[in-house]
């Protein structure tokens, strides 16, 4: 008898109010945006200006250009297998990604899962610089870059 | 009710029977185990299990049957003297319990097993950079506490050895086998002796504790669930993501950059893997990295070379950075760890089957089957490779 006390109508009433508390507290905290950190701000800024230098009617960077950059295949020249961001950072940048050849675990991508992503300029340009030529034999344009760090920050 | 010769008493009851050989059981295996390096993980188990068996005899000591009680069978050391000098006279009575020297042996045991569990997981932290507390403790810390460690385990060692005689020479004084009344529980009942001693404390004092059997039930229950849940649940593998977080925090800033510059793309590969000519080739031309571009700026790329130059095969000799270069000549320049005669040699048995697992992926991933490669680590005891 004595352990049968969740019978009782105020803890239902109890336990009701937890449950959708708890429930409305993680509601709230999927709606939150994350905040872009200072450098990754510095950066957008930057790359803002130097696109608009080329084409002042640019409207802004849009996390859609930046997902389909994300998953854009390419083969690559000598070694003939097809290549994307999302082969070693995962299909989804808020999830664990594991590198491609050496199999090691990264963190994720998008700064909602991993507060300490795009936190260092020196930071962000030297993966940039890496990926990209890993990637696509090339450097990323600057359009590029921030449709990407945007597609970032959109989750 | 009257007692007659014939008739067995109950003295130790079955939690308590059972504690005492897993505790006979963990101890042993935790000295056995203590002689070899590449057992500290067992040793830890056993470690373990006596922490667990630890919880239970104290918790057992307030609400165990009257025998395992605490306040039932330790006593002050007045009477302690005073028994202990009728018992070298030969004219003590015989106790059904714990008698007071036995009683405190019991409590010096429990006592002293307390420490050694203690001080050995403050020497884990500190001293082995082991298990979640290693954030808590220094080098310096685990140090001291080895020192206690080892002492109480001396003392333990020769606390065990008075016990061990003192049950044989008691069950010959007494005429009762003490070592199979551990076993069945049962004993003779008390001959009347009259005593000038307290009669209740020492005859068998036990009728006033009605034990709480519902509430033993709960414990017991509990107890089991919780041990079961941590052994399953949390599993006494060390190499969580916690325990690797806190080493590193307490490695040095050196070891820490290394690790975030060089540890990123693939596993940090501890310096005593190759020697310094390698190192100082490779860092000459990380813009073509095994194609990739590893680019740093100078300024990193000196500080890493300082740290390489410390550690590397030629000055963190490690069994494994020993036998790796012992078939390497001095003309010879590896790059790669993996090239290695004796890396090859060491890894031929290990399919293509393994290498597609999602968990290692690549031979070059040293820490998914190495416990402690990141610290240059590669004993046989840590191997264990993953499903
Ligand atoms: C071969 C594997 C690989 C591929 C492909 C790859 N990356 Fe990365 N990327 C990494 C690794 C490894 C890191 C560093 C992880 C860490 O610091 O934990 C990283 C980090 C980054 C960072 C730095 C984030 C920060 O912490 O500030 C950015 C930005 C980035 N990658 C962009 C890209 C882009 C854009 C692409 C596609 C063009 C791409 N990556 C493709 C492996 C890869
Ligand atoms: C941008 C990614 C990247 C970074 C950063 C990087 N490496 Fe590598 N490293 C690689 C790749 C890719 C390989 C070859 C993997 C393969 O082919 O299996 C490799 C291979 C190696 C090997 C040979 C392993 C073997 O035995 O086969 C060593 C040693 C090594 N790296 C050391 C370093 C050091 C030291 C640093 C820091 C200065 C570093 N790496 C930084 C990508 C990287
Ligand atoms: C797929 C799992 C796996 C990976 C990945 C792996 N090893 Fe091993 N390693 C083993 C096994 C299993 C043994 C034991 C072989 C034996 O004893 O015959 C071993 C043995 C060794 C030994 C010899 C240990 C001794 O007692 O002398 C060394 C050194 C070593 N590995 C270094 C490395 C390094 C360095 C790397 C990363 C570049 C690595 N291993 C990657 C599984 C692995």
């Amino acid at each position: 008898m004595r352990f049968k006390f969740y019978r009782k109508a105020r803890y239902q009433v109890f336990g009701f109010i937890l449950v959708l508390m708890l429930s409305l507290s993680f509601g709230f905290r999927a709606q939150g945006q994350t905040p872009v950190s200072s450098a990754a701000k510095q950066v957008l800024e930057s790359y803002l200006e130097i696109v608009r230098q080329e084409k002042p009617e640019f409207s802004g960077f849009d996390a859609k250009s930046g997902e389909r950059f994300y998953f854009a295949e390419r083969e690559h020249s000598r070694k003939g297998d097809s290549r994307s961001c999302a082969l070693c950072h995962g299909d989804d940048p808020k999830s664990i990604g594991q590198h491609f050849t050496s199999g090691k675990m990264i963190k994720p991508l998008a700064p909602a899962a991993n507060i300490e992503r795009l936190t260092e300029v020196k930071k962000i340009d030297k993966w940039f610089r890496r990926n990209c030529k890993w990637t696509l034999e090339r450097v990323c344009s600057t359009e590029e870059k921030g449709h990407f760090l945007t597609f970032l920050y959109s989750f | 009710m009257p007692v007659t010769p014939t008739l067995k008493i109950k003295v130790w009851d079955w939690p308590t029977r059972l504690f005492h050989w897993l505790l006979v059981f963990s101890v042993s295996g935790a000295w056995i185990s203590s002689f070899r390096e590449y057992l500290l993980m067992e040793h830890v188990w056993f470690g373990h299990t006596v922490v667990g068996l630890l919880v239970f005899r104290i918790v057992w000591g307030w609400i165990g049957n009257g025998f395992a009680r605490f306040r039932e069978f330790v006593t002050g050391p007045q009477i302690v003297w005073e028994y202990a000098k009728m018992r070298f006279r030969n004219k003590a009575p015989r106790i059904l319990g714990h008698n007071p020297l036995s009683a405190w042996m019991t409590v010096s045991l429990l006592l002293v097993l307390l420490g050694i569990t203690l001080s050995g997981a403050v020497t884990l932290a500190g001293e082995e950079w082991i298990g979640p507390l290693a954030k808590y403790f220094s080098m310096e810390q685990g140090r001291f506490a080895k020192g206690i460690h080892v002492w109480l385990s001396y003392a333990l060692l020769s606390l065990v050895t008075i016990h061990v005689l003192a049950a044989f020479l008691e069950s010959f004084a007494l005429r009762e086998n003490l070592i199979l009344a551990m076993i069945s529980g049962f004993k003779r009942p008390p001959l009347e002796v009259e005593t000038p001693l307290e009669k209740d404390k020492y005859s068998n004092g036990i009728k006033s504790v009605y034990p709480d059997v519902k509430l033993q039930y709960w414990f017991l229950s509990g107890f089991v669930l919780v041990v079961f849940a941590l052994t399953v649940g949390v599993s006494f593998d060390y190499r969580t993501p916690l325990t690797q977080e806190a080493l590193a925090e307490q490695q040095s800033p050196e070891h820490q950059l290394y690790m975030s510059e060089c540890g990123s793309c693939h596993f940090g590969f501890h310096p005593s893997l190759l020697p310094h000519r390698s190192w100082e080739k490779m860092m000459s031309d990380l813009e073509n990295h095994f194609g990739e571009d590893a680019w740093l700026d100078a300024e990193t790329t000196q500080a890493i070379l300082d740290y390489l130059g410390k550690n590397d095969a030629e000055h963190f000799q490690s069994e494994a950075s020993f036998n790796l270069m012992e078939n390497v000549a001095d003309n010879e320049l590896p790059l790669r760890i993996t090239k290695i005669p004796y890396w090859l040699m060491k890894h031929e048995e290990i399919s293509e089957q393994i290498y597609k697992r999602k968990s290692v992926r690549s031979p070059l991933n040293c820490g998914a089957c190495h416990g402690y490669a990141e610290y240059g680590s590669f004993e046989d005891g840590h191997i264990r490779i993953p499903k």
